[in-house]
């Protein structure tokens, strides 16, 4: 029985459409017209995502000397598109907040989607492109299928978890066996529902298939191989119980050499821990 | 001349190629002698290795895997071969992950006996 991705997306309320506040922002960005300081006008006016950006900014993550204080400094500085691309991530976040956590444990799935996208910002870092936070997105949000199919086919996801504890597959290529899709595919739908650039929904649709990916091969391949290091460091839980098989060409295409993985690894674990404390809402006992 | 880890440099230390922070800006350039205040910079940075003289990679042997205890990496290496099931560990990055995973397993394992 093949089921069609999107069907899990109708009447969806909860996620049919991202918070205004992002939409002003996205829209402001994207506008010619838009100064620095109009964006970082509509930002102000939401005062816990200023909060949170400020934050974010003036942490590990991108180490700069002095403090940023204001959010026009930190759109001028850390750049407007990569600011909204950080307030996008801390807005779905926000969103699937108040989801039960009876199969999934929210703490673990966070940990592990925020670790793959610092991975991800690392590994982009090296090879210094020229918006690393993009990467930082779609690290967070790869594994988004999941929260969706854990709250609309809740039986269904419990029987593939317990499959998989059992027989020891892992889980995405169960889900495609018992679903018809898996997380990836739900994902990069929830993604283009969202109206969010090509590039982030195709590196989310084919981030277990790298090779899929028809325009946005380098960033799919990074965000492929972050997962897997994610995984392999045994960052939080998303669902995965093992280390998914890594890409050969992905990993060639993304020219890392062997020896910065381990310094690869240091980084994360260096700004793992902030990076928790600031982008999720505050998190529940 | 070898690159070491931030954490094993120490004030004293000359470096042998150029200190440059992750945008590209050079921090400190080569020949010149490490002090603590250099070292504060360089964290602020997040810079996270220096070129320095006189060191040869093979000098700087890893403190971790000396000190953690043989029957801790055998657990870790079992452990790690579950967790790598999948996939291919003929492949060199797959290998070394797993390489990684192994320690980092037994390291905190270790970290564990110790409270």
């Amino acid at each position: 029985m093949i089921r069609n991705p999107r069907d899990l997306l109708n009447g969806t309320v909860e996620v049919s459409a991202l918070p205004m506040i992002f939409t002003r922002i996205n829209d402001a960005v994207n506008d010619p017209r838009s100064s620095i300081a109009d964006i970082g006008r509509i930002i102000s006016e939401d005062s816990s995502l200023s909060a949170r950006l400020l934050r974010i900014v003036n942490s590990v993550l991108y180490s700069f000397p002095s403090k940023i204080e204001t959010i026009t400094r930190a759109v001028t500085i850390v750049g407007t598109q990569q600011l909204r691309d950080v307030a996008l991530a801390t807005s779905v976040m926000k969103m699937f907040a108040e989801m039960s956590e009876d199969l999934l444990n929210m703490e673990a799935f966070w940990h592990h989607s925020i670790g793959c996208g610092i991975t991800a910002r690392i590994l982009a870092s090296y090879r210094r492109e020229p918006n690393v936070e993009r990467f930082l997105v779609a690290g967070m949000l790869h594994d988004i299928g999941r929260l969706l199919i854990h709250t609309k086919m809740a039986d269904q996801a419990r029987a593939a978890l317990l499959r998989c504890e059992s027989s020891g597959e892992l889980l995405y290529k169960v889900e495609v066996d018992e679903f018809g899709f898996d997380h990836a595919a739900v994902g990069g739908a929830l993604l283009q529902l969202w109206k969010l650039p090509a590039s982030l929904e195709e590196v989310v649709t084919c981030h277990h298939n790298p090779r899929r990916a028809q325009r946005y091969a380098v960033e799919t391949a990074v965000i492929h191989v972050a997962d897997v290091i994610a995984h392999a460091m045994r960052l939080g839980n998303s669902g995965e119980r093992f280390v998914p098989p890594l890409d050969s060409r992905a990993w060639e295409r993304i020219g890392i050499p062997l020896s910065y993985l381990s310094e690869t690894m240091d980084q994360v674990d260096r700004q793992i821990n902030d990076a928790i404390k600031m982008i999720r809402p505050d998190a529940r006992k | 001349m070898g690159k070491m880890s931030l954490e094993d440099v120490q004030p004293g230390m000359i470096l042998a190629g150029e200190v440059k922070e992750r945008g590209g800006c050079v921090l400190l350039s080569a020949g010149v002698e490490i002090t603590e205040k250099h070292l504060d910079i360089f964290r602020k940075w997040g810079v996270s290795e220096a070129d320095i003289q006189g060191v040869s990679k093979q000098d700087v042997i890893p403190l971790a895997s000396l000190q953690l205890d043989p029957a801790l990496l055998q657990q870790a290496e079992v452990q790690a071969q579950e967790l790598f099931r999948h996939t291919d560990l003929q492949h060199l990055a797959v290998r070394e992950l797993f390489r990684l995973s192994i320690l980092r397993l037994a390291q905190d394992k270790s970290g564990a006996q110790d409270l």
